[in-house]
């Protein structure tokens, strides 16, 4: 009511007495809304005063889009991140002293030389990119360094920390972080949407078998080599190598032969490890047994063409004798007899001639003769005639000696989820199998003695093929040296397949360079040290158990043996 | 002072008026502090982020199996494990029954159900 009488006393007029309280009320009224602003005001400046300035934060995350996935392998090592990362960019226009400015940023940037840092620092225009990608640390020194005219502008950069260690499997993003190879483009969709990728892969395994291939590329002067590690059970890739390789994080820097993958896009004839399919088809069909005699002495045509053993034989050999002594014209009639279509139906059911379904853009569909009759069905027998990648072959003796369901490769943790299991070949014929492939390691006739790595029974089989050259024929000077195994041999856990590219006989070779001199070795060395790191246990051979599920009878091979010790 | 108890409403009336402002700004530039707290704690968070995927890269670098490797062989002259030095459990199964070691150890780890 109060301020209503006093509102109302502003408009009339009203006695002395009044008209100084109503005075007194606006100088109570004025004063207390002035201390009012003047608080608002007051602590307006203070807090505007008080408030950080706040901080322009640069992250990985800055932008809409989530960081793209991290890759890792299958123990959770890092293998690919996101990292942030500068351009090192100039304004020519401003730099006052491009010598000195040189001379500053080569000592920062020790990529470069002085020349190129002088070229860019003096080129015209306003903008001369100096890196495209410099480290937060060394962007920081070259603030520091105070160098006018220099900036830095805040990317994401790909980083693969283990370098050349499956850099194939890994592939590449373009200056976009856009995957252009291998599990990047693959698995681009996933990686985009910021999931994390688990491959299959182990990279201290990966590791070893590069060392191993490396070592014998180096012996033999070949031009490349190849390598797969395969779980029998799940079809998962634990290692892959594709040699020569290149570090991941400058592809830029590699070669075109470095950057091919020989595991998963190079298709080889891989000769002589079919013949582990081979007999194994003979076997599943029912038409064979281990024991069944095959004539190895008779000469033996295709067409124009003689079939001819690396060793020729004096007597017959049983299936069993034929794979251990590997012999071509033992294999070859084997086929023959089995035909053109039980052959055929084992090598589509394998997967061998279809492309690998591995989530990478590099891979190739096997070479499939256009014409398969006699002569390609009894080639094919010893690996000739059909060319398939490593990744392929190292599944089929893994689908072989497993227990015979087909196996998937796959390069993710876990494996490829298949909901059917498609049977190739019996339980039996994988049981049979085994011991001769021991067999062939231990043997004294058995061409891949030097396989044998000590304590996890290698069981397996060498190849040696001749290239295929430019113009179609057969290379004699150019060989693939294979060998393809699996370990511990009564029950396999992984298989190992190793290819050498164009080894040279050595004088330490006699001249040889087939898979039992070249690719063997890096087996046998491989397993003795992955297989601890496998948790493959080592295996008593003698124990009855073992040596009963292992028998197989070579009575040609051993009485051969006992005469040549007397 | 008659005007005071006079108008004692109406000045008590203007006090809240400004209380209450005072009150709303407090509370707004309370709320603005907060949120620049919250803002800052995020680019805290983001810069953690980026610190640990950096550290996680490095770490990685610096494991490589081939530089463990060459590390273990050449600081700690470490080799392979050849099988010979592996021993599985199943050896304790040889032994004789009997035998004290191993009927012990039997009792304790398997719980004597064997």
């Amino acid at each position: 009511m109060n301020i209503w009488r006093s509102i109302s006393s502003l408009l009339g007029r009203m006695p002395a007495a009044e008209a100084r309280t109503v005075a007194r009320q606006r100088l109570v009224l004025a004063g207390s809304l002035g201390v009012a602003s003047f608080i608002l005001i007051a602590m307006q400046v203070v807090s505007l005063a008080m408030v950080e300035t706040r901080a322009r934060a640069d992250h990985l995350s800055d932008s809409e889009a989530p960081v793209r996935g991290k890759i890792y392998d299958r123990k959770g090592r890092l293998l690919a991140t996101s990292l942030p990362a500068f351009m090192l960019y100039a304004d020519p226009a401003e730099v006052m002293n491009p010598y000195e400015a040189t001379l500053q940023l080569a000592e920062l940037l020790p990529g470069m030389t002085e020349e190129e840092i002088f070229a860019k620092l003096t080129q015209k225009g306003r903008f001369a990119e100096i890196s495209w990608k410099v480290s937060p640390a060394t962007y920081a020194k070259t603030l520091h360094s105070g160098i006018v005219g220099v900036y830095g502008r805040k990317r994401i950069t790909r980083f693969y920390p283990h370098r050349q260690e499956a850099a194939h499997i890994l592939g590449a993003v373009n200056k976009d972080n856009i995957g252009i190879a291998g599990i990047e483009a693959g698995m681009q969709d996933r990686l985009i949407r910021g999931e994390d990728v688990h491959l299959s892969i182990d990279v201290a395994i990966q590791s070893i078998l590069r060392q191993e291939i490396t070592e014998q590329i180096r012996k033999f002067e070949a031009i490349g080599g190849a390598g797969v590690v395969m779980d029998v059970a799940s079809g998962e890739i634990v290692a892959m190598v594709s040699l020569p390789d290149y570090d991941a994080n400058y592809l830029a820097d590699a070669d075109n032969d470095a950057m091919f993958n020989r595991a998963t896009k190079g298709v080889y004839e891989l000769g002589s490890t079919f013949k582990i399919l081979n007999t194994a088809m003979a076997l599943d069909s029912g038409i064979f047994s281990l024991d069944d005699m095959i004539d190895v002495v008779s000469p033996l045509r295709v067409g124009r063409f003689p079939i001819r053993d690396f060793h020729p034989e004096k007597t017959p050999l049983n299936v069993a004798e034929v794979m251990v002594v590997s012999s071509n014209k033992g294999s070859a009639r084997i086929a023959d007899t089995l035909g053109p279509e039980i052959q055929q139906r084992y090598i589509s059911a394998l997967g061998l001639t279809t492309a690998l379904p591995l989530p990478i853009p590099e891979v190739a569909a096997p070479i499939v003769p256009s014409r398969w009759k006699r002569a390609e069905v009894m080639t094919i027998s010893y690996g000739h005639g059909l060319s398939v990648t490593p990744v392929h072959l190292a599944a089929a003796i893994a689908t072989t000696i497993g227990d015979g369901t087909k196996v998937i490769p796959s390069l993710e943790k876990g494996g490829a989820a298949s909901p059917i299991r498609e049977e190739v070949f019996s339980r039996e014929t994988a049981r049979q199998i085994r011991p001769v492939l021991r067999r062939v390691v231990t043997h004294p006739r058995g061409t891949g003695k030097k396989a044998d790595a000590y304590g996890y029974s290698v069981g397996g089989k060498t190849g040696t093929s001749e290239k295929i050259n430019t113009t179609g024929g057969y290379s004699r000077k150019a060989n693939i040296a294979s060998f393809v195994g699996a370990f511990p041999s009564h029950a396999p856990r992984y298989v190992v397949m190793v290819m050498v590219d164009e080894p040279k006989g050595q004088k330490f070779s006699y001249n040889y360079a087939t898979g039992g001199w070249v690719a063997a070795p890096a087996v046998r060395r491989f397993i003795n040290r992955a297989a601890p790191m496998l948790d493959v246990a080592p295996v008593n051979e003698k124990s009855p158990e073992i040596r009963q599920i292992m028998m197989v009878n070579l009575p040609q091979l051993d009485m051969e043996v006992k005469n040549a010790s007397y | 002072m008659p005007g005071f108890y006079q108008y004692r409403s109406f000045i008590l009336g203007a006090l809240l008026i400004v209380a209450a402002g005072i009150c709303a700004y407090m509370i707004k530039s309370h709320a603005i502090e907060k949120e620049q707290q919250l803002e800052s704690i995020l680019a805290q968070i983001e810069a953690e982020k980026d610190r640990i995927t950096v550290l996680e890269a490095d770490w990685s670098y610096l494991t490589r199996p081939a530089r463990i490797q060459h590390l273990s062989r050449e600081m700690l002259s470490f080799a392979p494990v050849t099988p010979d030095r592996i021993l599985t459990l199943d050896i304790f199964d040889e032994t004789e029954e009997a035998a004290q070691p191993a009927g012990l150890f039997r009792n304790t780890i398997f719980g004597g159900a064997e």
